[in-house]
């Protein structure tokens, strides 16, 4: 008797919500979503193909720009990149040193989903808190580095420069507050029932699914799959450390949120020991002023925040520079998991699910 | 690039025009160093070896004729896939040996690479979820080479052969919505190609504006 | 009355008075925000700002022209002109133009100078009405960015 009508919607790409410049082609059978699509490339400044074009330092500050709410890990990835094809032996205290600011880095990154996750859901408060403890962090970056976003942080065969006084009081002031700051978002979010309602069962993917999907990080191990780099494949002193994977069984925006809380817990942990273990030394290998590496391919993977961060690097063994350069983003391939997850829900879990899956635009667009 | 700047004080039309053309090949900055030190510089290669694991070398035997090279370089180990009828079966092949996780789809321009057997390549990257093995999986291609695609071995590859398609112009039959991703859809070209050089312009932003404009005054 | 006891028997808003305890215990502690154009933040000795030119105890240049920081700038937004003068071995530049529009600010020109000649200063206010503002020659470099008023 009444006529159903299949309606287009289109989301973005100027929407709060979509964490940049992602658009969204929605279609919707009321306010069910029978399909989407993503329209991305609004953000795309070419870096592959900068890449080619300078050598591999300047090519350093591109990957900045990548993720830039981690561009440490960032940083780190392409420089072990460049490390593995260079056959570089990097000393132990740049490699402790790496580490910690990689897992400060974890935790700024999951501190600022958390505020937006949270913002987007309606909660509010969350937000105000978790900026608070992201700037504490965003000072230690600063003070190291000079840069809070862009850092620039490492260097081939060790670090920029030596670590600055006063660094590791920060970081131990950090240390004491962040347990306690971490139960007031647990208090404010896990057992509240409407964030509850509007995460539990909404965006569930299963683990196969996730497997061929090629998802990574808290997404897929939100589905169960105990899959981390840092564990299963362990660069710099990930496995001198006592740490746990961070898995969920749930396969839902909850158990993702549950993932990330839980790796902040572990990352804390990893840095506490970092610190703790620092060992005095030299902070970069003695390398050539001017980098060349041999021809060659290589492809590196790390754990980044928002998942399996690869770099797939060509040299052609006559140029200071590389001669192709991938950048396989985790975000990239995650937001391929957005239309399965979304189908069957309403308009306003959209919202919550492109929040999970915690994409970063830069990185999705390169 | 000093002897440049005192050559062309002055932002005469036509010289300026000379700096234009000239400007790709200064992009490798480097280059008036390399000039300096002997003229042929010694290309390092990484070595190549032979694969020695038994999982290796039993999933070469699975693969049999289609094997075109295999080798273990920088520590991981590389198959060179022949792109002929028997591709997709072999990459269902190679996730029944255990490759259940797509990584990453790369594609190269060999264009300006010496030693390249074709123009083309692509690099799939796959992980092993229960043996923590990682391989890389190799195709070469001819301009103008179509290939299979695999996203119904692995619904990832979607994007990954979308984004191949869009920057570097490769053709994969058999699937769906092989579109633009990045670019928008009325682009022209596909910009990761070697032969495409930069876009031009670019330089007028930089340090010669200050001069070109402190002129003017 | 019979409703009432049962609303007291079914009343579990833990989670929601959980959640309320934790922001009026906040309402006690120490704010942490800034009034900025009043109050400002001093940024750490790393900071990096704006580049600027160095001069030696004589009030020389210290820059030697030997283009490291040409050559290493992503965005080629330095450019240099060498010369010689009397009384001073090395060359000195003659002119220095900066871009600062387009800098990223990511400070490898000066990792790269051997000489301590550049420097990113600690200034953060750096916004201009013009365009023209940006674009800063030798005598500019050495100056710290004047203050803009605002106007309409």
């Amino acid at each position: 008797m009444f006529k159903r009508e299949i309606v287009e919607l289109n989301m973005g790409p100027q929407h709060p919500s979509t964490h940049g410049v992602l658009r969204l082609k929605l279609k919707l059978d009321g306010e069910t979503v029978v399909d989407l699509e993503p329209e991305i490339g609004y953000l795309h400044r070419g870096v592959e193909k900068l890449a080619e074009n300078f050598n591999y330092l300047q090519a350093l500050n591109l990957t900045d720009r990548l993720d830039y709410i981690a561009a440490v890990s960032n940083n780190l990835g392409y420089i072990e990149t460049l490390e593995k094809l260079g056959g570089v032996e990097v000393p132990k205290k740049a490699q402790y040193f790496r580490v910690l600011l990689t897992e400060l880095n974890r935790i700024a990154s999951h501190l600022l989903w958390l505020a937006t996750h949270a913002l987007d859901i309606g909660a509010m408060t969350v937000f105000l808190y978790a900026f608070r403890e992201r700037e504490m962090i965003l000072d230690m970056f600063e003070m190291y580095t000079g840069g809070r976003l862009l850092t620039t942080t490492f260097r081939y065969g060790g670090l920029k420069e030596d670590i600055p006084e006063g660094f590791d009081k920060k970081v131990k002031e950090f240390i004491k507050i962040f347990p306690s700051r971490m139960e007031d978002y647990e208090d404010l979010l896990t057992e509240n029932r409407i964030w509850k309602k509007r995460t539990v069962g909404v965006g569930v993917i299963s683990a196969e699914d996730a497997i061929n999907l090629g998802l990574s990080g808290p997404v897929l191990r939100g589905s169960g799959v105990p899959y981390d780099i840092r564990k299963v494949e362990p660069y710099e002193v990930y496995d001198e450390f006592d740490w746990e994977i961070a898995v969920e069984n749930g396969c839902d925006t909850y158990a993702r949120y549950k993932v990330r809380m839980k790796e902040m817990r572990q990352s804390l942990r990893i840095v506490e020991q970092a610190l703790e273990g620092m060992p005095e030394g030299e902070f970069r290998a003695k390398v050539p002023k001017t980098l060349k590496l041999p021809k060659g391919e290589v492809y590196h993977s790390i754990e980044a925040p928002k998942g399996e961060l690869g770099y797939y690097l060509i040299s052609d063994g006559k140029g200071t520079g590389p001669y192709r350069l991938k950048v396989r983003g985790p975000s990239f391939v995650n937001l391929q998991g957005l239309k399965p997850m979304c189908k069957g829900h309403m308009v306003a879990d959209v919202v919550a699910i492109i929040g999970t899956l915690d994409v970063v635009l830069g990185e999705i667009d390169r | 690039m000093s002897e440049e700047l005192k050559n062309n004080p002055s932002p005469e039309k036509d010289k300026k025009e000379e700096v234009k053309a000239k400007k790709p090949v200064e992009g490798e900055k480097p280059k008036p160093a390399a000039k300096k030190v002997p003229p042929k510089p010694q290309i390092v290669v990484a070595p190549k070896e032979e694969p020695a694991e038994d999982w290796q070398k039993e999933l070469i035997k699975k693969l049999g004729d289609d094997v075109e090279e295999a080798y273990v370089s920088v520590g991981e180990f590389n198959i060179v896939l022949k792109n002929n009828e028997n591709f997709i079966a072999n990459f269902e092949n190679i996730k029944q040996h255990g490759f259940d996780y797509l990584a990453d789809i790369s594609s190269v321009d060999y264009l300006k690479f010496e030693g390249a057997p074709k123009r083309f390549g692509l690099s799939y990257h796959l992980y092993s979820m229960n043996m923590n093995r990682r391989l890389r999986v190799k195709v070469f291609l001819d301009e103008n080479e179509k290939v299979p695609s695999v996203m119904d071995i692995w619904k990832t590859a979607d994007f990954h052969e979308r984004e191949a398609y869009d920057l570097m112009g490769i053709v994969f039959t058999g699937r769906q919505g092989l579109k633009r991703i990045l670019l928008p859809d009325d682009w022209v070209g596909h910009p990761l190609r070697k032969d495409v050089d930069k876009v031009e312009g670019r330089e007028e932003y930089t340090a010669k504006l200050v001069r070109k404009l402190r002129e003017e005054d | 009355m019979k409703g009432l006891v049962n609303f007291v028997k079914t009343f579990n808003y833990r989670d929601l008075i959980k959640g309320a305890a934790v922001t009026f215990k906040h309402q006690f502690k120490k704010t942490v925000t800034v009034q900025y154009p009043k109050q400002r933040l001093e940024p750490f000795p790393r900071f990096r700002g704006r580049l600027t030119l160095l001069k030696d105890e004589n009030g020389e240049d210290k820059c030697v022209c030997c283009m490291a920081c040409v050559r290493i700038c992503p965005t080629q937004v330095i450019e240099i002109k060498p010369g010689k003068k009397e009384g001073r071995k090395t060359r000195y530049p003659v002119e220095y133009n900066f871009n600062m529009d387009r800098c990223i600010f990511c400070g490898l020109c000066v990792e790269s100078c051997n000489f301590g000649a550049i420097e990113l200063n600690n200034e953060y206010e750096l916004a201009q009405y013009s365009r023209k503002d940006f674009y800063l020659t030798k005598e500019k470099m050495y100056l710290p960015t004047p203050k803009v008023e605002y106007r309409k």
